[in-house]
Parts: structure tokens; C-alpha cells; sequence
């Protein structure tokens, strides 16, 4: 007799869980349609069907910008930062303001290289990949292994010489290993002869998107051809309001998805990511705040049948974004 | 003997005249360095925003990207000689004369052209039909790969910042680097390339590190990097000699992408060899992800 409250009350709570995920599924739609604005000579823009296939990320109603520090190196800066950090011996020649200020400083002894960017990144060379076919690579296990080992030497002296500022905002998260360059002489097929280990830079578990990672370049023998550092140092600026979804996003995604492929041969997209993060340009480009953006991956569908791997950047405030 | 010495001073002089003739004659011609005058720093763009005409997707950031590549090259002491846009962006102006096309009067009249706009495998697209109509070169909007023979005249590099150009290994685009092969080599990209903001600032980059001290293909592999989201694919095209002459005499490789812009670094290699014994003469192909990471 006592059973019975139980099991109506079970009942209940399991219809009232089967609602809740309709309801929440049914908030998460699954197909978009995108409006192509029109072009020169046409009326009306056009629309691409675009089907989710991942989930929206859950957004903050404000977020801090980053503001971009810089700083003017000197020389003995720089000197002493590729010295300790980067193990360059012999006489070092520095160059100021190359490419007409963009880079702060070029450092060589002629066999190393490093260019340091005002606001911390850099990009650091010892190699390049050699043209062959008998190449030896290291397994993507072994790269991935000499990358972290390089990259956690790199942030320890990098933080005992105050290269980076920022670490106690900055947390560096292994991404991927893939090949990095193929070569090739017809008719014989293209041949890997670099692999390149992947980091994300992230501000408070935020990511830096587009162009604000680590990567480490590894070749014959496992090793470090390159090293490039785009983070930057940053400090919290003032805040932001979250003003567009990634629903909105999505939806308006047809003005600056950068697609060069003509709409009439576009079948449908199909979304495989949504990441909120915060917009970098490579240090060149860079401007003097980061501001709050999504990252949208997805795959393009031609009507043809055939289908390639595109992306997008869409600025999640009032603001927009260089992109 | 005056006679047997007279007729040996003719022979003699008529074998240097023969020699001279069939020298200046022959297909194997070594041509002076790719140019065809004393200034081998002129520079050409083209680029196209406007597509309406042909009904493909305009591209409102072309102008800035090409414009920036002249500008930076021009600041940089190199000649600017043409910089057209739009309707005055003509596909004969890249096209070879045996199909109707200009390209000795523009394309290959100068040392440098940045090419902005669409691409596919086999062409690189334009927004006006202006195509040389001989026989084999009626393919409207577009230069074609066989419509495509450059370097016997002046031209050494062409950069494309267009869509999929560079897609396949270069036996489709062999014939554009000449016979012998006078055209040093070929940048562009592998996939599409965003038309963006940022996209855009490839040709201005790219001038700045390759007058800045990197070779070609290492300005253009860094611009790409610094400009293209990770899932664009950029490429080059470039001769490669590998001389292997009898021993003791050394062997060695030359990869004209190695190469730098005139007045910088090393500066340019003279043209590829003629093609001969001892010296072997391809195109070699490189391709990166532009992602770091």
C-alpha cells in the first residue's frame, strides 16, 4: 500500500526530467537560416541552411576587455631575454623598428633569430624544415613530448626575466600535433617534413581566438625549428556587456563569414563548434584591446557533394571586431 | 698556301658567324637573368571587388590587399607601373599573344605582379570579359592555366592572393613558368582564403618582410600565418635546379624560393639553367597550414 505514493512520485519526477530536457533541447535550436546579404546588382540577399551539430556555449552577461600592454624593450632587455631564454650565444645583432615598426626588435647571432613584439609575443627561429623525401620525423607522441618539455622551460625563464607579465590572468592548454609543411616534386606525392604542437592561451578560462596561441615546429630528429608565441601581455580592462548570443551569431553570420564561394553553389553548413573568447590578431595587427568574439567552425556542403572545413569570427558586444 | 690560307680565314669566320647565328637561334638561348631591361624592381598589381558581372560573390577587401602590396613595394624604392582595378582589371593583360592575350605589354613587362580576386584550381577569375578570343583562349572571366607564359619576357614572381590556384601540384600551371623556364615561381594558397579584414592584410605584409630581409617564400609563408584563420592553406610553386655534374665537380640544389627580392639579402638568382646534361630542372611544391596554433 506503501508503494504506491512512491512509485506515482518517481512517475513524476521522471516526466518533469523528460520535460525539462524537451524544453531545454527545444531552446537549443538545430537548423539556422542565414541571410547572404545582397551583392551589387542583385535585390535581395539569399539564404544558406545552416544545421547545428554541437552545443551553444552558456555566455556571462559581461566580461572584462584585455587591455594590450607594451612595453619598449631596450637592447640589454632583449639581449638578456635571448640569452637566458632562448640559449643565443655568440655576438648578437639587434635590429630596431624592422618592417617599418611593426616588429620592436629583431636579435641574431646567424643561426638563431628572435623577433620581440612590444606587448611579450614573439617569434623565435633555429631552423627550417629541409626540402627532401627522406625525411626522419619524430612520432606525433615524441613531438608532442619535446614541445611540452620546450614550452614549460620557456615560461619558466620567461617569467624569471619578466618577458610575460600576465601569467597569474594566463593559463597555456595543449590544443593539437599535426604536420606542418609537405613538399613535394611531381610526380612523386607530397611528403610531411615538419610538425607543428599546438597551444591555447586562455585569460581566466576564455581562450585568445584567431591568432593568439603557442606553437612549437619540429623537424628532422625532433628538432625545434621554430617557436611562435602570439599570447600578449594583458591586463583586465573595463567591462563589457555580452550583447550578442551565439543564437544571434549564428543567424547573422552571413555578413562576415568570408566564404569566397558564390552562395548559388553553397548547399548548407554545418556547424561543428561555438567558442566565446576573446579576438587576436597576430602581433602586427594587433590593437590595443582584445574584445570579447565567437568562434565559429563549420562544414561548408557544395551542392556538388563535395564539403571543406571553414570558420568565422563574430564579435559578441556592441563592438566590432577587426576581423 | 695563300689560297689554302685564305680559305681557312673564311672557314673560320663563317663557323663563328654559324655558330653566333644558331646560338641567338636556338631554343636553348640563355636568357639575361628574366629581364628584358635594367630596372628589375617594377612592380604590377590587379585586383577585383566587383563581381556583379559575372554573378560571383564580391570581394570588398581586394583593393586594399593588392594596393597595399604596391604601396609598401613602391615606399620600398621598387618602380610601381600598373596598379588596375576592377573594370580596368583585364584578363589579357595575363594572357600569352598566341591566344590573344598582352601579357608582353603588362604582366610580363614587369619583375613583380600580386594578383587580388577569386581562384579556382585552373584560373584565377576577373569581374570584366575582356579575354583574348584566338583559338584556345576563350575562357571569358578567367586566365586559364593554358593561356598562361610568363617570364620570357621580364616577369620573375606572381602572387596570388586567390582561392585554390595553388590546389594541385603544379603540372597544370608547368607550361606558365616558359620553355625553357624563365618564371621563377608561383605564391598563392592551396584552399579558399577568407575575403576579410584581416585577409586583406596579406599583400601589405608581405611586402614589408620580403623588402625587410626574408627570402620569398619565407615572407610569404609568415604573412600567411600572420593573416589566414588556421584552416587556410597557403602554398608556392617554385623552380628547383639540382646540378650534378661529373665528380669531382660538386653537386648542390638551388630552390628559387630561397631567393629575395632585388636589393635584398642575396638579392635574385640569374634564371633556371637551359635544360642540359648535369642539370636537372623541376617545380618544386610547398604547402602549410596557416594556423599557429
Amino acid at each position: 500500500m506503501n508503494k504506491l505514493p512512491k512509485i506515482a512520485f518517481s512517475a513524476l519526477l521522471i516526466a518533469l526530467s523528460v520535460a525539462s530536457l524537451t524544453v531545454y533541447l527545444s531552446q537549443q535550436p538545430r537548423e539556422f537560416r542565414i541571410r547572404i546579404p545582397p551583392s551589387k546588382g542583385s535585390n535581395s540577399g539569399e539564404y544558406i541552411t545552416a544545421i547545428l551539430n554541437c552545443s551553444l556555449p552558456e555566455v556571462p552577461e559581461e566580461v572584462p576587455v584585455l587591455e594590450v600592454v607594451r612595453h619598449n624593450y631596450s637592447e640589454v632587455e632583449a639581449m638578456a631575454i635571448a640569452r637566458e631564454v632562448f640559449d643565443m650565444r655568440g655576438e648578437l645583432n639587434i635590429t630596431r623598428d624592422l618592417a617599418s615598426g611593426t616588429i620592436s626588435l629583431m636579435i641574431t647571432n646567424g643561426t638563431q633569430s628572435l623577433f620581440l613584439y612590444e606587448d611579450g609575443a614573439l617569434y623565435y627561429i633555429a631552423g627550417s624544415p629541409k626540402h627532401k623525401y627522406d625525411i626522419e620525423l619524430p612520432e606525433f607522441s615524441q613531438a608532442k613530448e619535446t614541445a611540452d618539455e620546450f614550452v614549460d622551460q620557456f615560461v619558466q625563464k620567461a617569467k624569471s626575466c619578466c618577458l610575460i607579465t600576465s601569467f597569474p590572468l594566463m593559463q597555456i592548454k595543449f590544443l593539437s600535433v599535426d604536420f606542418s609543411e609537405w613538399y613535394g616534386e611531381p610526380p612523386q606525392p607530397t611528403t610531411p617534413i615538419s610538425i607543428r604542437v599546438g597551444y591555447g592561451v586562455m585569460h581566466n578560462g576564455t581562450p585568445l581566438i584567431f591568432k593568439g596561441g603557442i606553437g612549437v615546429e619540429i623537424g628532422e630528429d625532433g628538432e625545434i625549428l621554430s617557436f611562435r608565441c602570439y599570447w600578449s601581455n594583458i591586463e583586465r580592462g573595463r567591462p563589457v556587456s555580452i550583447t550578442v548570443s551565439p543564437q544571434q551569431a549564428i543567424e547573422n553570420m552571413g555578413s562576415y563569414m568570408g566564404v569566397k564561394t558564390s552562395v548559388c553553389e553553397i548547399k548548407s553548413l554545418c556547424i561543428n563548434s561555438v567558442t566565446l573568447g576573446y579576438f587576436t590578431p597576430a602581433p602586427p595587427f594587433r590593437e590595443d584591446e582584445l574584445l570579447p568574439a565567437y568562434e565559429i567552425t563549420f562544414l561548408v556542403i557544395l551542392k556538388d557533394g563535395s564539403e571543406y572545413d571553414w570558420g568565422t569570427y563574430a564579435s559578441a558586444t556592441s563592438l566590432s571586431i577587426p576581423w | 698556301m695563300r689560297v689554302g690560307n685564305t680559305l681557312l680565314c673564311v672557314s673560320l669566320i663563317l663557323l663563328i658567324i654559324t655558330v653566333q647565328a644558331l646560338a641567338l637561334n636556338s631554343p636553348l638561348t640563355v636568357y639575361a637573368a628574366g629581364n628584358d631591361d635594367d630596372n628589375d624592381k617594377e612592380v604590377g598589381v590587379e585586383w577585383v571587388c566587383d563581381y556583379s558581372e559575372p554573378g560571383w560573390n564580391n570581394l570588398p577587401w581586394s583593393d586594399d590587399d593588392a594596393e597595399g602590396f604596391y604601396n609598401k613595394m613602391v615606399s620600398e624604392g621598387f618602380t610601381g607601373v600598373f596598379d588596375y582595378g576592377d573594370r580596368y582589371a583585364w584578363e589579357s593583360d595575363f594572357e600569352k599573344a598566341s591566344v590573344g592575350g598582352n601579357d608582353d605589354y603588362y604582366v610580363d613587362n614587369v619583375d613583380f605582379v600580386y594578383f587580388s580576386g577569386h581562384g579556382n584550381p585552373s584560373a584565377f577569375l576577373f569581374g570584366r570579359n575582356k579575354d583574348g578570343e584566338y583559338p584556345g583562349g576563350d575562357y571569358h572571366y578567367q586566365v586559364h592555366y593554358t593561356e598562361a607564359d610568363w617570364g620570357d619576357k621580364d616577369l620573375e614572381w606572381i602572387f596570388l592572393h586567390a582561392c585554390k590556384v595553388l590546389q594541385e601540384y603544379p603540372t597544370e600551371w608547368a607550361p606558365a613558368f616558359h620553355s625553357p623556364k624563365t618564371l621563377h615561381g608561383m605564391t598563392g594558397f592551396h584552399t579558399e582564403s577568407p575575403g576579410t579584414e584581416q585577409s586583406s592584410h596579406l599583400g601589405e605584409w608581405f611586402a614589408e618582410l620580403a623588402t625587410g630581409g626574408w627570402s620569398i617564400k619565407n615572407a610569404w609563408g609568415n604573412a600567411t600565418v600572420d593573416t589566414q584563420p588556421s584552416w587556410v592553406y597557403a602554398a608556392v610553386y617554385a623552380v628547383k635546379v639540382w646540378y650534378h655534374p661529373p665528380p669531382p665537380q660538386p653537386e648542390f640544389e638551388r630552390y628559387y624560393w630561397n631567393e629575395h627580392l632585388p636589393g635584398v639579402g642575396d638579392g635574385m638568382y640569374s634564371d633556371p639553367p637551359n635544360p642540359q646534361w648535369g642539370v636537372t630542372i623541376t617545380i618544386g611544391y610547398d604547402k602549410w597550414p596557416c594556423g599557429w596554433p
